[in-house]
């Protein structure tokens, strides 16, 4: 059986508008992830791993294609 | 595979049905979302003689037509209702995380009509939707609410929740509705129809995809307005100092001109709308002392505690936030450990925006930050509108100045200018309405003064009712335009005063490109001004259908191109031109409504008070008589220029009277 992948974030080109959230049916994303730049903003992350099933969809619709599901 | 789901959901508060309807593809074609199937839902099934606050009103959540696709700036969701605030139609639009929710439970919009026995919520998600008991959150506050809704309904993902709080509980008619612990889509009194009908929370946790004609042709063009927002940056030369440089140089600037408004995006996303507070109170477009006051009423040094560095807003910014689908992010959450007055209450709050700082500071002559602060928090919380609360609290205070308000009715209180802590205990007898004087102004300046009487409605100043938006006619006569022309009057979001920054002459065959003009010479009809108000405001009403931001707006069609998003999402090959014909039928059938309601259109303009010329400041010289101004606006609508009713020639070229038959004009 294929190992399925979870989503990593290039924080360099992320525009944290949270679309990967929204696409994600299982709640797996969050905007948790802090300490990018000087801005303080808040960027996406793999919050709850474990129910990530690997389905991509955060991947498909992320506009600026800064996620890749990797194994 | 058009960006909708072809459908919206009906719920009956009053028997507990809840059905689905079908939307054929002209109705979307015509109206699309957001805004647009709000207006044509409302127009089509709420009766003339509705009570706003009766089972017979119509309450609807909207999402945008490009909500849910990979485009930005477009997460923005709608509510619309019948105001009991104004008596016409009323509509408030929110950001946060709730508008891609009602499309991810399969529906385009949802609508509560009838009157519920006891507090409910509704809790839609893939199983269906279904009205559940709302007892043990009613009377808690929007923020708690919403913390012990989201533990109650938490499934695979989080719900997206939009609910009231102690306001809309009250029936406030300044009251809205809050997503995201404590963001308020504000106007128009939403708050207290959904109050009226007993209707707690809307519960929304649902998966359901967005299809749609062209996604990575989205993509693409999302991949170019990331990168004009990614490179936009404000110079670390930008400061207070500069801002108020640049206030008192547009404060001087006797013309309007077209501006290139993209630069708008570095600003907001480095600071957000409230860096530039000091700017627009200096450059004389914050109105000062409920409107008769000008920057010298409130000199530097006051606005000096409300500017970036002394609200301590920037400093003690915890993160910044998007709201969904947007690049820019100025939102922020704020620390409030300095701030004594929220010491044991509240750990923080959402920044403040500028017209809450406006609404708060110079138009009471407050000069406290902290209070502003707190007040912020303590009406998000409540969801009442900061924007009424403070021209009301204008108002008080300029009755109990001037002897309509006694010692006796205030309580005790020392209701004068720039006493904050007086401001505060009122907002917070207004939030219970527990004091004579806080269920008074509960309701807003115009209903407070038919109680107060004595002639106090000089001082109650509002659009038809509803409290304006903080910028000032005298300053740009295009918010006098917003304010009174708009079947939502009083709304500092409808566009009119943005068409220089637009760049629809561009796209838009008939669009004139505006030219240098004296701003005096624009307290005076002009019809290519007018024209130009005119297609902002149908614009504007396209940016409301697809649950855009104007932030996003701000850069123009060629920073922020809303023609070829709609494209890219439909496939439906119109023009720009065909778009704005939707933006035309759309703000059409909003004063068909009102008309059908029975308001007349000009008791929508604003207060008289703008009539009177500023002696001094930036703005010296300029009063502004809106009915003339508003009555060729009317005309290049396509409207009576007497009346304010769409003629017989509009409704039949925009199809209205295909959809609706007769319709009442």
């Amino acid at each position: 059986m294929a190992v399925r992948g979870k989503p990593t974030f290039n924080y360099d080109l992320c525009v944290a508008c949270g679309i990967c959230m929204h696409a994600c049916a299982f709640g797996s994303i969050e905007m948790t992830h802090t300490g990018v730049g000087k801005m303080k903003k808040a960027y996406p992350a793999l919050d709850r791993p474990d129910t990530c099933t690997g389905c991509r969809q955060c991947e498909q619709q992320c506009p600026v294609g800064v996620i890749a599901v990797k194994a | 595979m058009k960006g909708y789901m072809g459908k919206i959901l009906h719920v009956d508060l009053s028997t507990g049905e809840i059905h689905e309807e079908e939307i054929a593809d002209e109705v979307y074609e015509h109206f699309l979302t957001g805004v647009g199937i709000g207006t044509y839902v409302l127009y089509r099934d709420v009766p003339a003689d509705a009570d706003p606050l009766g089972p017979d009103n119509i309450l609807g959540f909207t999402s945008g037509l490009l909500t849910g696709t990979a485009s930005f700036m477009t997460g923005r969701w709608m509510v619309v209702c019948k105001s009991p605030l104004t008596g016409g139609i009323g509509d408030a639009n929110g950001g946060g995380h709730f508008a891609p929710a009602i499309k991810q439970v399969g529906y385009d919009a949802i609508f509560f009509k009838g009157v519920s026995a006891k507090p409910v919520y509704l809790h839609v998600d893939h199983r269906g939707a279904e009205l559940r008991d709302a007892a043990h959150v009613w009377g808690q506050d929007a923020v708690v609410a919403e913390e012990m809704l989201t533990k109650e309904c938490m499934g695979r993902k989080k719900p997206r929740i939009a609910l009231i709080g102690q306001a809309g509980e009250k029936l406030s008619l300044i009251s809205g509705i809050v997503t995201d612990a404590g963001r308020i889509a504000a106007r128009a009194g939403v708050g207290a129809v959904m109050g009226s009908k007993k209707l707690k929370a809307v519960v929304l946790n649902g998966s359901k995809r967005v299809k749609y004609h062209d996604p990575d042709g989205m993509k693409g063009y999302s991949q170019t307005f990331a990168e004009k927002v990614r490179t936009a940056s404000v110079p670390p030369i930008i400061s207070d100092t500069l801002l108020k440089v640049i206030g008192h140089i547009t404060g001087r600037n006797r013309y309007e001109a077209p501006s290139d408004g993209s630069s708008s995006y570095a600003l907001m996303k480095r600071f957000g709308t409230h860096a530039g507070t000091q700017l627009s109170i200096i450059a004389g477009d914050s109105p000062v002392k409920n409107w008769q006051g000008g920057p010298a009423d409130y000199p530097t040094r006051d606005s000096n505690k409300i500017n970036i560095r002394g609200s301590g807003i920037d400093k003690n910014e915890i993160r910044k936030y998007h709201c969904a689908q947007c690049a820019i992010g100025c939102g922020g959450i704020v620390n409030l450990d300095g701030v004594e007055r929220a010491s044991g209450k509240f750990t923080h709050t959402h920044k403040p925006e500028y017209e809450t700082l406006a609404a708060l500071g110079p138009m009471l002559l407050n000069t406290s930050p902290d209070s502003i602060l707190y007040l912020n928090e303590l009406l998000n919380r409540a969801g009442m509108d900061t924007i009424s609360a403070g021209g009301t609290l204008a108002f008080a205070i300029e009755c109990y100045e001037n002897g309509l308000l006694t010692r006796e009715q205030t309580g005790g209180l020392e209701l004068t200018w720039g006493n904050h802590e007086a401001i505060v205990t009122v907002v917070e007898q207004m939030i219970a309405r527990e004091t004579w004087l806080g269920d008074t102004l509960a309701d807003g300046a115009r209903r407070a003064s038919e109680i107060i009487g004595w002639g106090s409605e000089a001082y109650a100043i509002t659009a038809g009712g509803q409290e304006p938006g903080m910028h000032d006619p005298r300053f740009s006569v295009g918010w006098g335009v917003d304010y009174s022309a708009n079947p939502t009057p009083g709304r500092h979001t409808n566009g009119a005063t943005a068409y220089s920054t637009l760049f629809l002459w561009e796209r838009v065959s008939y669009a004139p490109e505006p030219q240098r003009v004296l701003k005096e010479d624009l307290t005076k009809p002009d019809p290519e001004y007018a024209l130009g108000t005119v297609l902002a405001t149908q614009y504007k009403m396209l940016i409301d259908a697809v649950g855009g931001c104007i932030m996003g707006a701000a850069g123009g069609v060629n920073g922020w191109d809303l023609f070829r998003m709609l494209e890219l999402a439909t496939g439906w090959n119109k023009t720009a031109d065909d778009y704005m014909e939707i933006g035309n039928r759309i703000n059409t059938l909003r004063q068909l409504f009102n008309v059908k309601h029975g308001i007349d259109p000009k008791d929508f303009l604003m207060h008289k008070r703008i009539e009177t010329p500023r002696q001094s400041g930036p703005n010296r010289g300029r009063g502004v008589q809106m009915e003339p101004i508003v009555s060729l606006h009317w005309e290049k609508h396509g409207w009576d220029p007497n009346t304010g009713h769409p003629t017989n020639e509009t409704v039949q070229r925009l199809g209205l009277d295909q959809f609706f038959g007769e319709v009442v004009r």
